[in-house]
């Protein structure tokens, strides 16, 4: 069914000044799945733009205890999760926070996420020069079932 | 209270596991699974393998696999806080029924958790149905789950989180496809589109 496809334009427009120069970032379709009662994490995905090349730092949520950057890899059909540290976000390039790739865990999630809900998330960016900027995504909560676009499914590694 | 219930439940459920090479060929003619070509897959066909087993589904009630003889049987293994992989695969199928339509009752999904200690009863009975209700959960005794990981081929290891006590999953994300016989017939690679997985189960389809 198309409209299990994620197909919506949350998109999220931040613009600050770094070193006389301005930085537009941009955080878009932002999504995650609905949760269970019982269950306690998820992943969180998301297009990041931005005019200057900047790296992700850090996330955090009112309603998750712990969030971490994972990166996937598909090692001879073992699917392989590592945390890592950041994301660097190259400028002039949409990165893609996307199944098989990255995405943001949410860990120790307080409540349940109810499909239409949105989770609030402030995600830290850095540039080179160390300038920190806290940028706010809401994060759309999608049903269960929503089916990823088959374009970010398959990365070559 | 539910947690310390579902493990006696394992305790008396005595899961087990057997694998018979059975000699098929010679009663049923089965030969190579044609795959498409622009599908990747991998035929297992010629190994002749059933494989079954016995295990506790999402409402606690008992399953062997041979109980869902005269259907295709898409199996895989995950565990609930895979956040990327198994949803992923899971939604997938929801679009394979979809497309299937009525063909879709003889077809069966397996998930086969390799959390045991994390996923119980009760979370799979929540998580897994709500995906489609039809679809089942599969969990035992952290041993039972490796022996039936092991014949599938599977291996799944625990990777600790640096920071606390708290620890992700890897594990093969193959799909398998079991013919209506019993018979493992192929091995899907993760992320293959509901469109290529319809036509590999109506491939196998005697």
């Amino acid at each position: 069914m198309g409209k299990k496809f994620i197909a919506f334009g949350l998109a999220l427009v931040a613009t600050f000044q770094v070193n006389c120069a301005y930085s537009e970032v941009s955080v878009k379709d932002a999504w995650m799945r609905a949760t269970t009662p019982t269950q306690t994490a998820g992943g969180a995905f998301m297009s990041i733009s931005s005019s200057n090349g900047l790296t992700l730092v850090g996330a955090s949520s009112p309603l998750a205890g712990r969030l971490e950057f994972h990166e996937m890899r598909d090692d001879h059909g073992i699917m392989r999760m590592r945390r890592i540290e950041q994301i660097s976000i190259p400028a002039n390039t949409v990165t893609q926070l996307a199944p098989n790739a990255f995405h943001v865990m949410l860990m120790d999630i307080k409540q349940q996420l109810l499909e239409g809900s949105s989770v609030p998330l402030t995600l830290t960016l850095v540039d080179a020069n160390g300038f920190r900027v806290d940028i706010p995504v809401n994060v759309k909560v999608v049903p269960v079932s929503t089916r990823v676009p088959h374009e970010h499914q398959h990365r070559e590694w | 209270m539910a947690v310390l219930s579902n493990l006696s439940f394992i305790g008396r459920a005595r899961p087990w596991i057997s694998i018979v090479m059975a000699a098929c060929c010679l009663t049923m003619g089965c030969g190579p699974t044609e795959v498409p070509k622009e599908i990747e897959a991998i035929d297992v066909s010629s190994g002749n393998t059933i494989l079954d087993f016995t295990l506790l589904d999402h409402g606690g009630k008992q399953r062997r696999l041979s109980d869902f003889r005269g259907k295709i049987v898409a199996l895989f293994f995950g565990y609930t806080m895979c956040p990327d992989v198994c949803p992923t695969t899971l939604s997938e199928f929801v679009e394979v029924y979809r497309l299937l339509g009525s063909e879709a009752d003889g077809v069966q999904v397996l998930f086969i958790t390799v959390d045991p200690e994390r996923d119980t009863q009760r979370l799979l009975s929540e998580y897994i149905p709500a995906f489609h209700p039809r679809f089942i959960g599969l969990y035992s005794t952290p041993e039972e789950t490796r022996k039936v990981a092991e014949a599938f081929g599977v291996t799944f290891e625990r990777v600790k989180s640096r920071s606390d006590s708290t620890y992700i999953i890897d594990h093969t994300a193959y799909v398998f496809l079991i013919d209506a016989a019993g018979r493992l017939r192929l091995k899907v690679p993760y992320a293959q589109p509901a469109d290529s997985l319809v036509k590999l189960i109506r491939e196998i389809r005697e």
